[in-house]
């Protein structure tokens, strides 16, 4: 059985979905109230920061293409040193599925399904991510190329169709009001989504063609960062900046603006269900990841049996996370994207430190 | 596999649970009507009657109660009135389908602020409901009128503003900018007695016209007339289809034309230390009544008719923008041309935007509108047949 | 630079897969020697038993077969004498051998002649091989001898040698050739398989002239020694994939084998999945095509049906309609394939989501006339499309065993009891009606039966997901179906190619039916060496005329 069964194209279709899906929903919001005409340019300086990131983190997996990180990182820096990290960066991604799940728990309780306890809404998540992630790495990268052509239609198709709302004038504000200072918090804030391209360094030795990774990383951040910029310029159009801000889901409330003949008014559901199975794909690989670290750390042959544990664990996080909705921006607020920079920036350490040991053999190979 | 069986089996015994609805257990609301009388808001639900309408064939029957039903009640807040509707339906009243929300004269005076908060808040509630108001008692305008030509009362609002009939203004019209919020202008429903207006048999019936100016989500005077409120549209890019008359310009008598769509281009430019929103509409019309001796075919005639068709629109246009200037209410949100094209200076004037609208804005239009097709026939009836004979 | 980094891609891509193919390699030499030990170890064993009944003598071989044949009628025992004095038996089943035949060309050249010594006779028969009869061939284990009589042969026994000669001259009735019942074309061949496992071989070595057409046999079950034919196209087929079938076949040891489907629920990667990952047919135009494109076809004797194997989802919902018809008519109807797909698992439970969840989606004048139509029903839309269904499903199992005479009737009168009385005595509303019969017609638009079985089963649990999470629980079901799909395999090709491992090849035969001149090459199972089909100037005959002009 080979190891190198992910495909730089399955790269290239998995991180453009993983980053859009979560942009698109959940933090358009936020970056409007932020920014507001300088969010197309927050998005841009926040893809670059990711893309920085996800070099690094590249750079560093080459240097030994065939091991996993979680057990040549011991060889590096000491154990005592090496586990705290791991878990630290176990913890984060944890949180991000947690963050995750709340978050979409949120949205169906609220608009959809308003009677139904969350927890069996979180369970039926659970159930679905935990399922794909069984699987193994090649069932997310698979569902990924698959689910790939549906996606995009989809969120391109809804800039197109509010077409006919749009104020055209009000673009000339992208060049007269934006601002970089403005741009500073979403591209911080947007920066750690995209660096979560940076997980590629756990999975490297699965990827075959890996020379070609940081080309892929490049059209993928590419790719994603222009769809979200294409969410947002209708949006900043279509509403106004100022009524931009002031809604909590501003995607939603464009979908609803649809206009094409009366039969096609209320096409959220739909694209709430579509959008919803491509969130799962990536819910269930930082799953997958995060099983595989800790499986691998325990020194376990098999990861499988590790992920329904996982998956409960997350799930009654994510119930007790936040009561409310003021409680979680109070959290969300309180440093989320700090502690995300934090593990994506930890692989940076071990390069540095990596780099410094070889070059202290090399003299000392040359003084001999 | 063993564990998804077992737990899709656990999920039969949650059936039905939780939030589903059936159809029938849900009243759908298919027009909000908002009033406010001595003792409060008064709020009405447009439901239409799904058991009537399920024993038979249903038509626009003579009474319009029994396929549309309004229920009503008052209260001093508005959600206090929705809870106390709600008591009197016997099943859940769903507001996902409402499109409409018409408002009662005295509700809009004191402010239809309650309404657009509602409707931006609730996530039921679109954002492009389109809003009408009643010069008189809402709900017993509509509850009264007979609809004719639809099958309910909302898909008549639905149509005219569809088709452009009506003056389309959607809840979020009044939010698109923080220094002209709440100002917009509400398109007026009338419902006429047996003189003038439509007429079908013996009962009332409902038409379009005019619109009130609000101003910070209050309504002020004065009401603006038809052709003002055409003019309004047209500045809005909503004119549709559109007959007027223009005397004709080499002799007595009138030119009937049609326009079917007028392209309207707004912009902002600055002319010496002074703001200037320029309205450019644009049109191709076409001819069809000449009750004159004008002859098509001369050039210069057809230059001066569209010279007199420019003049005529420019002021239709500059009195309407007078009007409206005049009262202090943007309701067509000139701020944002400013915002986008002069930052700096929008930031001075932003706090007191409305006294500049209405005291140094200058309006200019610009009218060019040219006569496309001139009907099917050469020479008009009065100069080929009647003109013709009284010579001899 | 392009050019380059193109062809560095491919060689590290060709670099992978050699790896892939060494490994593979060395696995198969792991098997075949495991394979053989055990080939042997079963040889010894047979040889023990058999070596009472294999000596020279006639009396004790034929009290052998007469105690092994007791109490079977049909068994005729003909002993007769050659001259001078040399004793034979024939023995034979009537009803399965052709005795007028065995009469002409071997009891009248024999006893005709006249042998004086018994290394006459056997030269006569055995070296010189002089008796006017083809296929000739002897045994020497009384084992191998049973079975031959009872598949049909007859056995010749001679005094004072052990060897004994079958005849070749099996004759029983079969079917007559006629057309597919259950896989009907306007424009094609018509031909079906019939149960006599020699006759669609012939059929299929009709169309594939070929000797690279190999067709091994296994005989399979302890009672009924079942032929089974294992056929496909040497260099096309890749030869892990042969040998993966081989050795799941050989696993079998059942004593029964009666149909296909026992070997395909043996071979089958997943059996409990509700996708069949084996494709049957009864075409022999689908099982030579299937070949050619290098797939491998197990044929079993007194069944109609074929199976292939490797399959993909894509390839059950194809219809050998498609490649008959012109390419643009077949596309379109190829994608109303697909849409019916989705309408027949996916449409009740989008009509119980949005008339219980999301009734905004639905227009105004709609939703009032579905309402009101459903004001006397007394059932939630849940139980309401439930009871539907099923009794759909009953009618429809009831159909298939209707006598022909009253098929008709029954049929009208079904679509009257569910259809016009139940509206109107109000158990059911109209809408949900036709609901049901478009998912019963988008569920035989299917053209593989068993996919459109399990895509029946499989609306079950999404309705009731859809009766309690509304549009959210569809697409949880949808993406759990999904996700099982995804990681199907069959024989080693992943089941939803080639939308998931997308292929660009592939991908030309499944979005649309590209003509005839446009597939190049084959899909991605066949052996790597051997992929084109074709040279790409099938319509070079164009290109002249246009150059000409």
């Amino acid at each position: 059985m080979t190891t190198k069964v992910v495909t730089q194209k399955q790269i290239y279709k998995y991180f453009t979905i993983h980053i859009i899906t979560t942009i698109i929903m959940f933090m358009i919001g936020i970056v409007l109230q932020q920014s507001g005409y300088s969010a197309p340019l927050g998005v841009l300086i926040g893809a670059c920061i990711g893309i920085v990131i996800t070099f690094l983190s590249i750079a560093f997996a080459k240097r030994r293409p065939d091991a996993f990180f979680v057990h040549y990182g011991a060889d590096i820096v000491t154990r005592w040193l090496h586990y705290p990290l791991m878990a630290f960066i176990i913890m984060t991604n944890l949180l991000l599925v947690a963050i995750n799940l709340w978050e979409i728990q949120d949205l169906l309780l609220q608009f959809y399904l308003t009677g139904t306890p969350s927890w069996i809404i979180l369970g039926l998540c659970g159930l679905c991510i935990s399922y794909m992630a069984r699987y193994g790495i090649k069932s997310m990268f698979r569902a990924a190329e698959g689910m790939f052509y549906l996606s995009m239609i989809t969120f391109i198709i809804i800039p197109y169709l509010v077409h006919s709302n749009m104020e055209w004038f009000l673009a000339r504000g992208f060049a007269t009001v934006a601002s970089v200072k403005e741009a500073w918090p979403t591209a911080y804030h947007l920066g750690s989504i995209f660096g979560e391209a940076s997980l590629i360094l756990y999975i490297y030795p699965y990827i075959s063609q890996a020379t070609y990774t940081r080309k892929t990383t490049i059209r993928f951040t590419t790719l994603a960062a222009l769809m979200v910029i294409c969410h947002l310029i209708p949006i900043l159009i279509v509403l106004g900046p100022d009524l931009a801000q002031n809604l909590n889901y501003p995607e939603l409330d464009i979908i609803r603006l649809i206009k094409s003949g009366s039969y096609l008014e209320t096409l959220d559901p739909i694209i709430i269900a579509l959008w919803l199975v491509s969130i799962f794909i990536k819910l269930s690989f930082i799953l997958f990841v995060i099983s595989h670290m800790l499986s691998r750390i325990l020194k376990l042959k098999y990861s499988k049996p590790l992920i329904y544990p996982i998956c409960t664990f997350i799930i009654v996080s994510t119930i007790c996370l936040a009561q409310s909705h003021t409680q979680f921006f109070s959290m969300h607020n309180g440093g989320v994207s700090t502690c995300v920079y934090i593990s994506q920036l930890i692989p940076l350490l071990y390069y540095v430190i990596d780099v410094m040991r070889k070059r202290r053999k090399q003299m000392e190979e040359e003084s001999l | 596999m063993r564990k998804l069986t077992i737990s899709l089996l656990l999920l039969m015994m949650l059936t039905g649970c939780w939030s589903s609805e059936e159809l029938n257990d849900q009243a759908f609301i298919g027009v909000l009507i908002i009033d406010r009388n001595d003792d409060g808001i008064e709020v009405t639900f447009g439901v239409p009657l799904t058991t009537n309408l399920a024993s038979g064939e249903t038509s626009g029957s003579a009474s319009g109660g029994e396929v549309f039903g309004y229920f009503s009640r008052t209260a001093p807040t508005l959600e206090e009135a929705m809870q106390k509707v709600q008591g009197d339906l016997s099943r859940r009243a769903n507001i996902g389908q409402n499109r409409n929300i018409v408002v009662g004269r005295r509700f809009a005076e004191e402010g239809i602020t309650p309404v657009l908060e509602l409707a931006a808040r609730n996530p039921n509630i679109r954002m492009n409901t389109n809003m009408f108001l009643v010069d008189g008692y809402a709900k017993d305008e509509v509850a009264k009128a007979t609809v004719t030509s639809e099958r309910f009362f909302i898909s008549l609002l639905n149509k005219y503003v569809e088709h452009r009939t009506a003056l389309q203004t959607t809840i979020k019209d009044f939010m698109l900018s923080k220094a002209s919020g709440g100002d917009g202008l509400l398109p007026i429903i009338n419902f006429s007695d047996n003189t003038e207006g439509a007429m079908v048999g013996k009962s009332s019936t409902v038409g379009t016209g005019g619109a009130a100016i609000i101003k910070k989500g209050k309504l002020v005077e004065p009401i603006l007339t038809p052709d003002q409120t055409s003019a309004a549209q047209s500045i809005r890019n909503q004119l549709g289809n559109y007959f007027f008359s223009i005397e004709s310009p080499t002799e007595n008598g009138w030119i009937g034309l049609y326009s079917t769509s007028v392209d309207v281009k707004t912009k902002i430019v600055k002319k010496e230390n002074k703001y200037h929103i320029v309205i450019k509409p644009t049109s191709e019309v076409e001819a069809i009544g000449n009750n004159s001796t004008m002859n098509f075919a001369i050039y210069e005639d057809v230059k001066k008719l569209e010279d007199s068709i420019d003049q005529f629109s420019d002021q239709l246009h500059a009195d309407t923008m007078h009007v409206i200037q005049q009262t202090g209410a943007d309701v067509f949100h000139f701020d944002r041309y400013m915002m986008v094209k002069y930052p700096q200076d929008w930031r001075k004037i932003k706090d007191h935007w409305r006294e500049y609208y209405r005291d140094q804005l200058a309006i200019d239009i610009d009218s060019d509108i040219r006569i496309r097709r001139k009907g099917s026939t050469v020479r008009s009836f009065k100069s080929q047949f009647i003109e013709h004979n009284e010579g001899d | 630079m392009k050019q380059e980094e193109k062809e560095k891609r491919e060689k590290l891509v060709q670099l992978e897969q050699q790896n892939e193919q060494m490994q593979q390699q060395s696995q198969l030499e792991q098997l075949t020697q495991r394979e053989q030990q055990e080939q042997q170890m079963k040889q010894d064993a047979m040889e023990q038993q058999e070596s009472i009944a294999s000596s020279p003598e006639l009396a004790p071989r034929l009290e052998w077969f007469k105690l092994r044949l007791e109490r079977v009628a049909e068994v005729v025992f003909h002993e007769f004498t050659v001259d001078y004095g040399h004793s034979c038996v024939l023995i034979y089943m009537s009803g399965m051998f052709d005795i007028k035949q065995a009469e002409r060309n071997l009891l009248e050249p024999l006893l005709g002649k006249v042998f004086y010594m018994k290394d006459e006779l056997t030269q006569y028969l055995f070296s010189r091989n002089q008796l006017p009869v083809t296929e000739l061939h002897w045994v020497d284990r009384a084992a191998d001898a049973l079975q031959a009589i009872l598949q049909g042969y007859g056995i010749l026994l001679f005094q004072g040698e052990p060897r004994m000669l079958v005849l070749p001259y099996a004759n029983y009735e079969t079917r007559s050739i006629v057309e597919a019942p259950n896989e009907t074309v306007l424009r094609g061949p018509r031909e079906a398989f019939i149960e006599d496992i020699g006759v669609n071989i012939s059929l299929l070595r009709r169309r594939i002239k070929s000797p690279l057409l190999k067709t091994e046999e296994y005989t399979f079950g302890r009672h009924t020694s079942t032929r089974v034919v294992l056929a496909y196209m040497e260099g096309i087929c890749k030869d892990s994939l042969i040998h993966e079938v081989r050795r799941r076949i050989s696993y079998l040891d059942i004593d029964g084998v009666l149909s296909s489907s026992q070997i395909e629920e043996t071979i089958t990667d997943r059996p409990s999945s509700p996708f069949t990952q084996i494709q049957y047919t009864e075409r022999p135009d689908v099982v030579s095509s299937s070949i050619l494109e290098g797939r491998v076809a197990i044929l079993v004797d007194n069944t109609p049906i074929a199976l292939l194997a490797p399959t993909t989802i894509f390839s059950k919902m194809q219809s050998s309609e498609d490649y008959y018809q012109n390419f643009v008519a077949a596309t379109a109807i190829r994608y109303i394939r697909y849409l019916f797909l989705f309408i027949s698992f996916l449409l009740p439970s989008f009509y119980i989501a949005i008339s219980t969840f999301h009734a905004e989606m639905i227009p105004f004048r709609l939703l009032v006339t579905v309402a009101s139509a459903r004001e006397v029903v007394p059932f939630p839309a849940l139980l309401e499309a439930f009871i539907m269904e099923i009794s759909f499903e009953a009618l429809r199992e009831a159909s298939v065993r209707i006598p022909k005479s009253i098929g008709q009737t029954v049929s009208i009168i079904g679509a009257l009891i569910i259809g016009t009385a139940a509206v109107q005595a109000g158990i059911v509303s109209a809408a949900m009606v036709i609901i049901v019969s478009v998912t019963g017609i988008a569920s035989f638009i299917i053209p593989s039966f068993d996919l459109g079985l399990s895509f029946r089963l499989m609306r079950f649990p999404l309705m009731l997901l859809a009766g309690t999470f509304g549009i959210f629980g569809i697409a949880c079901g949808m993406f759990l179906i999904y996700t099982h799909a995804l990681n199907l395999e069959s024989f080693g090709v992943p089941y939803l190619t080639p939308m998931a491992p997308s292929n660009r090849d592939s991908a030309k035969d499944v979005w649309m039916r590209a003509p005839w001149w446009r597939m190049n090459e084959r899909p991605s199972f066949a052996a790597p060496n051997n992929r084109n089909r074709q040279k790409k100037q099938a319509r070079g005959w164009k290109l002249e005329q246009e150059e000409l002009e």
